[in-house]
């Protein structure tokens, strides 16, 4: 029975931590402007996190150690600082656009500029980055998260032509107005979303701190194979009722209240309330885990204690990194500079940051020295190298994409 | 969000415009035409925006400031929109086009802001008016969108 409800938890945790404010204001903008003419980069995107997701998680259960512990040790001091920084200054950039999502969410409904609420959410994250136990940290925001269902429960009230958005779904084609070009883009910039490097961070330092065993490993893939896939039909139910109630009024998605006005056209005052308790879990939830993965990766980078299983004074400058984000976080957003705009960013340079966290993961998972009999299978190893070239291909287009289209707009 | 890529931009043209004298950018008329194009994209979103925070704030869907707050940014947004081509020193031959545009996102911004005081002031009754005030500018400014092409 306790097995059976912990499966049961990390599933409804998984669904519920899997959308962030990349997800929410991607799948927003591409809905409104292409449909789900583009959710199968959605699917692509989830299939891609769990196959990574399920290696990572492998690889913690079964050596006791977090991906990038043994980065450095596997690839080199070299190889493993350049996948830090690369991997950081993405995770910085996401750790911002999250504090800065929960800001928005919260002036949504008390009209206060998010200027003024960002160093309250910023010095909140951090205080239960310092004080709360990571499980329950983990379970709340996760659990709470799950209000994003409503977008869902919309989507059906909304009364699709189910046929015409499974259509869009699965053939190739754009609005006529849309250029190939910008299709390209947001294709990069969800699947960017999808597969945002500090999720495996998270995911394998996590399996650490609640100290994984092989005997884990089944409730870690139930978690991953069934919570994340359940958690892209968030995204798509986001696409789609996005599709539904902007795409025709020709709004194009640039704040967190657009995002939510299909819910308040579909269910009124109750959904966007209910909308409202999930952007706020959601970010404030990825605002914690990217808090940790950069606090996480720098740690194991330079052999530091680390995490939250172990005191605060036995791992000081762990701590003390997350401090130093969350000032950076906090002096950054206090410029008013658009959280939006920044998220926008941070999905683009996710997808250029990619290979530097996937291939060393695909390394590690492959090494018998480290897995011995759990070392990657034939299945593994395919769709990790499909995987691999399909992140190439997205990191080398993205940035070129982003300037050619003006981030979307041409 | 379009006026947040516009900071971006901002960012850029700030730098280059060190090594550069102090003029407004000067585009040709392609450039021109795809500054419009952008400019009335943005504009007809807000429009459209606003208009369906009005129709749902008659229906009382919206919680606390929220419907104050999204018309608040639909406003920032349109003023953005409408001031990116007041601003744009227009090429020759376009001029009579460029005031014409000039003209409809002023006043399509200026609805967008009725729509926030309505809104504010809890004039429910100015609602609908202002929703068919803000389709009729929308028509108008996509019919001239039309001409250009």
């Amino acid at each position: 029975m306790k097995r059976i409800f912990a499966v049961a938890l990390g599933i409804l945790t998984a669904i519920g931590g899997f959308v962030d404010i990349g997800d929410l204001v991607t799948n927003a903008q591409v809905g409104a402007r292409f449909g789900l003419s583009l959710g199968w980069v959605v699917i692509l995107g989830v299939i891609g996190i769990c196959v990574f997701a399920e290696m990572s998680g492998r690889v913690a259960a079964v050596s006791g150690r977090a991906t990038f512990d043994l980065v450095r040790e596997r690839l080199g001091p070299r190889m493993a600082m350049l996948n830090l920084v690369g991997s950081l200054g993405v995770t910085m950039l996401t750790f911002m656009a999250e504090i800065g999502g929960v800001a928005l969410a919260l002036a949504l409904v008390t009209s206060v500029n998010h200027v003024l609420i960002v160093p309250f959410i910023a010095i909140l994250v951090w205080a239960v980055l310092w004080r709360a136990k990571f499980t329950v940290l983990e379970n709340v925001l996760g659990l709470l998260g799950l209000a994003l269902i409503v977008f869902t429960v919309a989507l059906w009230q909304l009364g699709p032509d189910w046929g015409a958005l499974t259509n869009q779904l699965v053939t190739v084609g754009k609005p006529a107005e849309e250029t190939w070009l910008t299709w390209c883009y947001y294709g990069v910039a969800l699947f960017g979303a999808a597969m945002t490097p500090y999720e495996v961070f998270f995911f394998s330092s996590g399996g650490v701190e609640e100290g994984w065993t092989e005997k884990s490993l089944s409730v870690m893939r139930a978690n991953v194979l069934i919570g994340f896939p359940l958690g892209g039909l968030l995204s798509l139910s986001i696409a789609a009722s996005a599709w539904l109630v902007l795409g025709p009024a020709g709004v194009s998605v640039g704040t967190l209240g657009q995002v939510a006005l299909p819910v308040v056209v579909a269910l009124g005052k109750i959904g966007l309330a209910v909308a409202i308790v999930g952007f706020v879990a959601a970010t404030f939830g990825a605002a914690c885990e990217t808090g940790l993965s950069a606090g996480y990766s720098l740690a194991q980078y330079f052999g530091w204690q680390w995490g939250k299983f172990v005191k605060v004074a036995e791992a000081a400058r762990f701590h003390l990194v997350l401090v130093l984000c969350t000032i950076l976080a906090i002096g950054v957003l206090i410029t008013n500079v658009d959280p939006i705009m920044v998220t926008e960013v941070s999905v683009v340079f996710s997808a250029v940051a990619l290979p530097l966290t996937y291939f060393p993961i695909l390394v590690v998972a492959n090494d018998p020295d480290y897995m011995g009999r759990h070392v990657n299978g034939k299945l593994s190893n395919g769709l990790g190298l499909v995987y691999l070239v399909v992140v190439l291909v997205a990191a080398i287009a993205a940035i070129p994409l982003m300037v050619l289209t003006g981030m979307g707009t041409a | 969000m379009r006026s947040g890529r516009r900071a971006l931009a901002g960012v850029v043209l700030l730098l280059a415009s060190a090594c550069s004298p102090l003029e407004p950018s000067q585009p040709d008329v392609s450039a021109w035409q795809t500054a419009v194009a952008v400019a009335v994209e943005d504009m007809v979103s807000q429009l459209s925006t606003a208009q369906i925070v009005l129709r749902e704030q008659a229906e009382g869907d919206f919680i606390g400031k929220a419907a104050t707050v999204v018309l608040v940014e639909a406003e920032d947004a349109a003023g953005t929109a409408s001031d990116d081509l007041t601003t744009l020193q227009p090429p020759p031959g376009v001029r009579k086009q460029q005031a014409a545009f000039t003209a409809l996102l002023e006043e399509a911004a200026g609805l967008v802001t009725e729509a926030r005081v309505a809104v504010v002031d809890d004039d429910v009754t100015s609602y609908e008016t202002l929703r068919t005030q803000l389709q009729d500018v929308k028509e108008r400014i996509l019919a001239q969108r039309g001409d250009l092409r």
